[in-house]
């Protein structure tokens, strides 16, 4: 292990932050008296402070660098109101990491006196991790989030959320300014994409108890992100109806029982819970389904021949796919088709024959 | 019905049409509190107001089309009727307004130079004879709930009547016919209530009148000569929906004399799927998407056909117990929905064009007679 001693003071040229600070030269920032200096790791806070914009890394990895190679970019600190240790600006998970390697002392870059602004600190922070690495979806929020009560809403939305990668729209950043106060399991499962922005957006709007149980299910029956929409979708929809939280609507026997006495392996059980959804959201449609497939059924259609209904049997009629090897063979499924008799008697999907 | 306006916007290209000083004046004690310019108009005063909503009225002068044809789609029939722009949103506040989902402010905005633009309208209508207009100002707003500030009956029931080949269709969820029965003429205008069952009444039509207010009106309206139409849309399937549905109609019975209503039109609920997340949050407590719903082929959610079917076949019933010839049509419906829940159909929309038109000749006479 090797570290470095103190650099003399240098004078730091940032380009291209408007909102940044004031600016003694045109659009340049020069960011004076960012002292390094080798701080006491006890004197440097745990907890991740105000402006930090990390969640859910790896700090092995990190921690293993150092170790190699040391620590090439000093972390940027403020020093606290009350005089008593320091509060990171910039570089949380570096402190994190020699922490965990036992360092006693850091060498930090201390911007009390060049950077006076929360707002300052932030953006500094903000465009210090914009140049090495992309964020995740919680970092987003939490980043969102620290902005919003420093930055108009449409400075946000038209500068900040392009910068981030999302788009200028007001109800995406109400999600994103939600995200943090998420449960860490979900939050965790958001960052690892693992999660939908929609399905998201849909926890946001339950009460915990819902949100866990949701969580639940999706990360039990591994959910992808269709499955996931159909689940929350219906989900929503019956517990509305029946005028109960989410969390009731699951714990019904119903459907618990695909959870807690899954008799199938996981895609099974998935595509079965999401089925009985279904069926409960659209019992006429569902009914409607299955009296088509067993009309169909019935008619004994020859090899290679399908007989389809359009999507939700909105549009009026059906389609017959017929597959065939040559004309020959086509002429004997036409023959066979014209001698279904019970053909005649195809009608709407979803009057059933007694 | 009370309108609750807090305070007016003023465009400065608007303030000097003769609707924006009678707005002014009428509205008395309404604070008008920010004057702003065309350009940039809701930058300028979304920086000033934190919070618009239904209690602010703006007074614009409009630069679009003032009549449009109804756009409709090509895979449902369609009633061929013109849309009449005077402004968009009302003070009401129903859960299933699609216009929620096409404004994203619901703030209420006041052509004011409608007046103006008569002429041009004149002449669309004057030049084209040997075409019934069927015009409606219902489309992006109440036609009545803010008469009473506007004066737009003074200023249509004079223009149509004018007009050999056009009525005006006033569509209308409130109370508000002052202003048409001080009108000179009936010629030409139909005054029309949208209604639905009770309990959807009182759940989810937010500040509208109770139906039979509506209906108090409607009668009023009818034994002051004019001509009446009715519209149960959206039909909304919600508990015990038939004899909810039942309960309007014998109020129908007790108010009104079937044999001056012009049309009564049915139509499913129907929405936009962008539009759900928004009901959702403003109206939690809503039933409008307890039903069926599937995606229709011009991409809107409509309920599963045959629920459609029974609840058309339904009313349709009901309604012909009370009357034969009330003129019922469908709006936006296939040709197959139409012809197993109602026994005919008109095949394309020029058909129901036609099959309306008609009806215009029989309460308002030929042209020129």
């Amino acid at each position: 292990m090797f570290s470095r001693e103190p650099r003399a003071p240098i004078e730091v040229h940032v380009f291209g932050l408007p909102n940044f600070l004031v600016i003694e030269a045109g659009e340049t920032m020069m960011i004076r008296e960012n002292r390094s200096v080798w701080i006491d790791s006890a004197n440097i806070a745990d907890d991740p402070g105000p402006f930090c914009m990390s969640f859910a890394f790896d700090l092995g990895v990190l921690a293993d660098s150092i170790k190699k190679i040391g620590l090439l970019n000093p972390p940027y600190v403020i020093g606290k109101k009350q005089g008593q240790g320091f509060e990171v600006v910039s570089g949380y998970r570096r402190v994190l990491a020699v922490k965990a390697l036992g360092w006693e002392k850091v060498l930090c870059k201390d911007i009390s006196n060049s950077v006076t602004s929360p707002l300052e600190y932030l953006v500094f922070n903000l465009y210090d991790n914009l140049a090495t690495r992309t964020f995740n979806d919680v970092e987003k929020g939490m980043i969102l989030c620290r902005l919003d009560p420093l930055v108009p809403r449409k400075e946000i939305l038209e500068e900040y959320m392009p910068l981030l990668g999302l788009p200028s729209h007001e109800p995406t950043l109400e999600v994103y300014l939600r995200v943090p106060d998420l449960a860490l399991e979900i939050k965790e499962a958001f960052a690892r994409g693992q999660l939908s922005f929609q399905s998201v957006r849909a926890l946001e709007d339950m009460d915990s108890l819902s949100q866990s149980q949701v969580f639940k299910w999706i990360s039990e029956l591994k959910f992808n992100f269709n499955q996931q929409r159909q689940f929350l979708e219906i989900l929503v929809d019956l517990a509305l109806k029946d005028g109960i939280s989410v969390f009731e609507f699951l714990a019904k026997e119903e459907l618990s029982r695909y959870l807690e006495d899954p008799i199938e392996n996981r895609p099974q059980t998935a595509k079965r819970t999401l089925q009985a959804l279904h069926e409960l959201r659209y019992p006429r449609l569902t009914r409607a389904e299955r009296i088509f497939r067993e009309k169909v059924a019935n008619l004994n259609l020859p090899e290679g021949a399908i007989l389809k209904a359009p999507a939700y049997f909105e549009a009026p009629g059906y389609c017959l796919e017929v597959r065939f090897r040559d004309g020959k063979s086509l002429k004997r499924k036409m023959e066979a088709l014209l001698n279904i008799k019970q053909l005649a008697n195809l009608d709407d999907a979803w009057v059933e024959k007694e | 019905m009370d309108i609750k306006i807090e305070r007016m916007l003023v465009q400065k290209e608007a303030k000097d049409y003769p609707m924006a000083s009678r707005i002014r004046e009428r509205g008395g004690g309404i604070p008008v509190v920010f004057e702003h310019s065309e350009m940039g108009s809701e930058r300028e005063w979304k920086e000033t107001l934190p919070e618009v909503g239904k209690q602010t009225l703006e007074l614009i002068s409009f630069k679009g089309e003032f009549l449009k044809p109804c756009p409709g789609t090509k895979e449902y029939i369609c009633c061929g009727y013109q849309i009449l722009n005077i402004g968009t949103n009302c003070p009401l506040d129903c859960s299933y307004c699609i216009l929620q989902a096409y404004f994203i402010e619901n703030y209420m905005r006041i052509f004011v130079n409608l007046e103006a633009k008569l002429n041009v309208i004149a002449h669309i209508i004057d030049t084209q004879e040997e075409n019934i207009f069927r015009i409606g100002t219902g489309e992006f707003t109440d036609s009545l709930a803010l008469d009473p500030l506007t004066g737009w009956s003074e200023v249509l029931v004079s223009f149509i009547s004018k007009r050999k080949n056009a009525v005006l269709e006033f569509k209308t969820k409130t109370d508000q016919i002052r202003g048409l029965l001080n009108t000179p003429t009936r010629e030409g205008i139909i005054i029309s209530w949208s209604l639905n069952s009770p309990s959807i009444a009182a759940r989810e039509e937010r500040g509208a009148p109770s139906l039979r207010k509506r209906l108090e009106a409607a009668r009023q309206c009818q034994q002051e000569g004019f001509v009446v139409g009715l519209h149960f849309d959206p039909l909304i399937e919600h508990p015990s929906w038939r004899k909810e549905y039942v309960k309007t109609l014998e109020l129908l019975d007790k108010y009104l004399d079937p044999r001056r209503i012009i049309w009564v039109s049915l139509g499913s609920f129907r929405f936009m799927p962008s539009l759900k997340p928004i009901v959702r949050k403003r109206h939690p407590r809503t039933c409008i998407f307890d039903g069926e719903f599937v995606i229709g082929l011009d991409g809107k959610m409509r309920y599963f056909k045959p629920i459609r079917m029974e609840m058309y076949g339904f009313m349709r019933e009901k309604l012909e117990q009370w009357y034969k010839d009330l003129g019922l049509y469908l709006c936006m419906e296939s040709d197959e929905v139409w012809k197993k829940s109602m026994g005919w159909s008109p095949g394309t929309s020029k058909g129901l064009s036609e099959y309306l038109d008609k009806r215009v000749l029989q309460f308002f006479g030929a042209p020129g007679d």
